[in-house]
C-alpha cells in the first residue's frame, strides 16, 4: 500500500464515522419521539428539556472533558508524542466536524444518555487508541460527572458560557493540526453567534436543563474527593466562603427607602457565611479573560499515579504533524452485545476495510488500577473476545472495498440538514438501511 | 433557634433544580408538600412520613411527540374548589387536587423550528374565580374555574418577556418576568394593569403580595418589597449570595420565608405598617451542600416550613 492509498482510506473511513455519528444524532431524536411507549428503557428516555439550546454545551463540555482525560493518559503512559497528537487531532476533527457542528447548534433537545454515549464511544475510538469497554465506561462517568460538578458550581448562569469557553479555549491548543484548528475556531465563531447575546433567564433555563440531564448521577470521583469538591456522599460541595457573583452583593444588609426613593436607613443581620465582593467579570472574548476555574483542565498538577488522572497543561505538546497513520481497523462482533451498540458496530463491520498494522496502533488503558471504585483491569492483554463486554479489535488484512463508496453515497448528509426536527424521516430511512445490515 | 430541624420525608424521585420548586397545601386539616422530578410530581404528606409518597405524571398527547418537563407545581384554591396545576413545556395541565383526574389542559400552540424554549411557568389564582398561568411569550393566560367547569377565558398580555412567576393576593395580581420586570393588576371587571416595578438587572425568580405590598425574590439574591399600589420601594435585602429559588408569606403572622441556591433558609418578619423597619431578620440555617429549590411554611402561622434541593429524594422539615 502506498501513502496515498492510506490517505484517501483515511478520510473515507473519518466520513464513516462522522456518518455514524449523525446517524446517531437523527436516530437519538425518534428516540425522544417514543419516550412514552409504555415499558420504555430509563436510558432510551429523552431529557425533559425547558431549553433547546441546551445541546451544544451538553456535547461540547463533556467533549472538552474527555479531551482533558485522554490527554492525560497519553501522556501519563508515553505515548510517543506525535501518536499522541495524531489522537487527539483525529478525535477532534470528527467532534467539530462542520457539518456535525451546525446541525448540533440547531435548536433541539439534548440528546439522550444512550445516544450520546455511543456518540461518545464512537468519537473515543476516532483514532488509532483503542479502548475497553471498562475504560469507556469509566471515562464517560469521569466525563459526565465533571459536567455535573461545573454546571452545579456556576455561580450565574452566564458563567455557563464561560466554562464552555474554557474547554474551547484548551481544544484550540490542543488543536496541532492546520485543519483541526480551522474546525475549532469556527466552531468558536458559531458558539459565540448563538450565545454571546442570550439573555440570564434563557441561560438560566439551558442551565436548569443541563441539570435534568444529570440528575440522580452520584458517582465519586478521586479527583474530586482530593479536592473537597464532592463529599463522600457524593454530593457536591456548595462553599459559604467565597466572593458573590457578578450583580450579587454580599448577605448582610437591609436598606430602607423613603418616599423620595432616597435611602433613610440600613439595617445588618448576622449572614453565617464569609462572603465578600464579586471577582473581575469573565470575559467571552477571544482573547478575554475568563475568571473562572471551572472547565479547566481539572487533571492538572496531578501525580501521575495509577489511582488518579493526572494532567499536564496541553499548551506544553508542541509536537509537530504526524505522518499518516492508518486509520481504525475492522471491529468484529464479540460475545452477547446487545442494545443499539449492536447496532451501530454491525454497521461499522460492514463498512470499514480490514487494516493489517498491529504494530501501528496502540491500546490505551485508561485506568490501569483503580482503587477507587474496585474495578480492576487487569488483563491488558486480554482484548481477546471472551468477555462478553469486551468488543474485540482485531487487526486484518486491508483490502480495498468497492461496496464502501455506494455505502457511502448512500449515507451522505444531503437534505437531512434542513432542519434538526425535520430530520426523524431521514431518520428512519437511516435506521432502516442499519436494520437490514 | 427559632426553629429546629425535625425530619426527613421520603419522597419517590429527587428535586429537580428551578425556583419555586416546593408547593404546599392543606386540605382537610391534612398539610401536603409537593416537589417536581422532571416530569412528575411528588405528593407527600409530612405529618404522616411512613405513608406512601404518591407520584403525578404529566402527559400531554401531542402530535410532536417530544419530551416534556414540568416548570412549576402549584395548588390553587379558587371557587370553593382545590386544584392541582402544573405549568409544563406543552401547557398547564388543570388536576383535582390529589393529581387523580384531570380537569383541563390549555396546551400551547406548536412551536416554530427555530424557537429556543416553549413553556407555561407561573401559577396564581384570584378570588374572583380565575386561575391564572403564565407563558414564555410574555402573556399570561386566564383561567375560569366554577363548579361545573374549568377553562380559558383570555390571555392578557404585558410582559416582552418569558414569564417567571405569578402570585396574587384576593383581586391582585402580580407578574414577574426573566428580565426582572414586574407588573401588579387588579380584576376590576377585568384584569386592570395597576401599576408597573422596572427591573433591577436580574430576572425575578419569586414573588408573594400581603399586606398592600409586593416582595419580589431575584437571581441576584436581592429581596425587594414595594407598595402594591404604586410600585414604590420600600426595602432592599441583600439576603442570599446565590439565585433565590423559594419565597413564602404566612399569611397570618407575616413571617417570610426564603430559600436560596447559596443553601440558605432565611426565615423574616414582615412589617407593613412600619416604615423604620419594614422587615426583620429573625432566623438563618444552612442545610450544608443543598442547593435548595423551594421552600414553604406548614402553615398560615409559620409554625413549621420544608424545603428540598437538588439531587435530593426527600423534603427536610423544620418545626419551631
Amino acid at each position: 500500500m502506498n501513502t496515498a492509498c492510506l490517505g484517501e482510506a483515511d478520510e473515507r473511513e473519518s466520513c464513516v464515522v462522522l456518518n455514524v455519528l449523525v446517524k446517531i444524532h437523527f436516530h437519538s431524536k425518534g428516540i425522544s419521539r417514543n419516550k412514552y411507549k409504555v415499558g420504555s428503557h430509563q436510558d432510551d428516555k429523552a431529557t425533559p428539556t425547558m431549553s433547546l439550546r441546551a445541546l451544544p454545551l451538553q456535547f461540547l463540555n463533556l467533549g472538552g472533558e474527555m479531551m482533558y482525560i485522554i490527554d492525560q493518559r497519553l501522556r501519563a503512559q508515553n505515548i510517543h508524542p506525535g501518536r499522541a497528537a495524531k489522537v487527539r487531532n483525529d478525535i477532534m476533527a470528527i467532534m467539530l466536524n462542520r457539518r456535525f457542528v451546525e446541525e448540533l447548534f440547531k435548536p433541539q433537545e439534548l440528546y439522550s444518555s444512550r445516544a450520546l454515549r455511543t456518540v461518545f464511544d464512537k468519537l473515543a475510538h476516532a483514532s488509532i487508541m483503542r479502548l475497553n469497554a471498562p475504560s469507556m465506561d469509566k471515562l464517560y462517568d469521569l466525563m459526565v460527572m465533571g459536567l455535573k460538578q461545573q454546571m452545579l458550581a456556576c455561580p450565574t448562569p452566564a458563567d455557563l458560557l464561560l466554562v464552555t469557553l474554557n474547554h474551547l479555549d484548551a481544544m484550540v491548543a490542543y488543536a496541532t493540526s492546520p485543519p483541526v484548528l480551522v474546525q475549532v475556531n469556527a466552531t468558536l465563531s458559531l458558539f459565540r453567534e448563538t450565545y454571546e447575546g442570550m439573555s440570564v433567564g434563557e441561560l438560566s433555563e439551558a442551565r436548569a436543563t443541563l441539570l435534568m440531564f444529570v440528575q440522580d448521577l452520584r458517582i465519586r470521583v478521586s479527583i474530586f474527593l482530593k479536592h473537597h469538591l464532592q463529599t463522600h456522599t457524593g454530593t457536591f460541595s456548595i462553599p459559604i466562603v467565597g466572593p458573590v457573583p457578578q450583580g450579587c452583593e454580599v448577605p448582610g444588609v437591609i436598606r430602607i427607602f423613603e418616599e423620595s426613593g432616597e435611602v433613610s436607613g440600613v439595617v445588618r443581620f448576622p449572614v453565617g457565611g464569609q462572603y465578600f465582593p464579586p471577582g473581575p467579570p469573565g470575559s467571552l472574548a477571544p482573547d478575554g479573560q475568563r475568571n473562572t476555574t471551572l472547565g479547566t483542565n481539572m487533571y492538572e498538577n496531578q501525580n501521575d499515579d495509577a489511582a488518579q488522572l493526572s494532567n499536564q497543561t496541553p499548551t506544553s505538546d508542541s509536537c509537530s504533524l504526524p505522518s499518516h497513520f492508518p486509520g481504525t481497523d475492522v471491529i468484529t462482533e464479540s460475545g452477547p452485545m446487545k442494545g443499539r451498540g449492536q447496532d451501530e458496530l454491525n454497521l461499522l463491520a460492514q463498512l470499514i476495510g480490514s487494516l493489517s498494522t498491529t504494530k501501528k496502533e496502540f491500546r490505551l488503558n485508561l485506568f490501569p488500577a483503580d482503587d477507587d471504585t474496585g474495578w480492576e483491569d487487569r488483563d491488558d492483554d486480554a482484548v481477546s473476545g471472551s468477555h462478553p463486554n469486551t468488543i474485540t479489535i482485531d487487526g486484518g488484512q486491508r483490502v480495498g472495498r468497492p461496496e464502501l463508496g455506494v455505502i457511502y453515497g448512500e449515507l451522505t448528509l444531503g437534505g437531512e440538514q434542513e432542519e434538526g426536527h425535520g430530520g426523524e424521516d431521514k431518520g428512519q430511512d437511516l435506521l432502516d438501511l442499519m436494520d437490514s445490515a | 433557634m427559632m426553629y429546629q430541624r425535625e425530619k426527613l420525608v421520603v419522597l419517590k424521585s429527587s428535586a429537580s433544580l428551578f425556583p419555586n420548586n416546593v408547593s404546599r397545601v392543606t386540605v382537610n386539616g391534612e398539610t401536603y408538600a409537593g416537589v417536581v422530578h422532571k416530569d412528575q410530581l411528588n405528593i407527600v404528606r409530612p405529618g404522616t412520613p411512613e405513608v406512601e409518597p404518591r407520584l403525578v405524571e404529566a402527559k400531554v398527547v401531542t402530535s410532536t411527540q417530544s419530551s416534556l418537563s414540568i416548570m412549576q407545581a402549584a395548588w390553587v384554591k379558587v371557587s370553593s374548589r382545590t386544584l392541582l396545576v402544573l405549568a409544563t413545556t406543552k401547557g398547564a395541565l388543570f388536576y383535582d387536587w390529589d393529581g387523580s383526574v384531570l380537569l383541563y389542559a390549555h396546551l400551547l400552540p406548536p412551536t416554530p423550528p427555530d424557537a429556543p424554549y416553549a413553556f407555561t411557568r407561573g401559577i396564581a389564582a384570584i378570588y374572583s374565580g380565575f386561575v391564572c398561568v403564565g407563558v414564555h411569550t410574555g402573556e399570561v393566560v386566564v383561567v375560569r374555574v366554577s363548579d361545573e367547569e374549568v377553562k380559558t377565558v383570555d390571555v392578557v398580555k404585558w410582559h416582552a418577556r418569558p414569564i417567571t412567576t405569578l402570585a396574587s393576593h384576593g383581586l391582585v395580581l402580580v407578574t414577574g418576568d426573566d428580565e426582572g420586570h414586574i407588573t401588579v393588576a387588579q380584576d376590576d371587571q377585568g384584569l386592570q394593569n395597576v401599576c408597573c416595578i422596572d427591573t433591577y438587572g436580574s430576572p425575578v425568580t419569586c414573588l408573594a403580595a400581603w399586606g398592600g405590598q409586593v416582595v419580589a425574590a431575584y437571581l441576584s439574591g436581592h429581596i425587594r418589597i414595594f407598595n402594591l399600589q404604586c410600585g414604590r420601594i420600600i426595602a432592599e435585602v441583600c439576603g442570599h449570595a446565590r439565585s433565590i429559588t423559594g419565597l413564602d408569606i404566612a399569611k397570618e403572622s407575616g413571617l417570610m420565608l426564603t430559600t436560596s441556591e447559596d443553601s440558605y433558609i432565611r426565615v423574616w418578619q414582615l412589617n407593613p405598617s412600619s416604615s423604620d423597619l419594614p422587615v426583620e431578620h429573625k432566623y438563618g440555617t444552612v442545610e450544608e451542600n443543598v442547593a435548595l429549590c423551594g421552600g414553604a411554611f406548614t402553615d398560615d402561622v409559620g409554625s413549621g416550613f420544608f424545603t428540598t434541593g437538588y439531587d435530593r429524594r426527600d423534603i427536610i422539615c423544620y418545626a419551631m
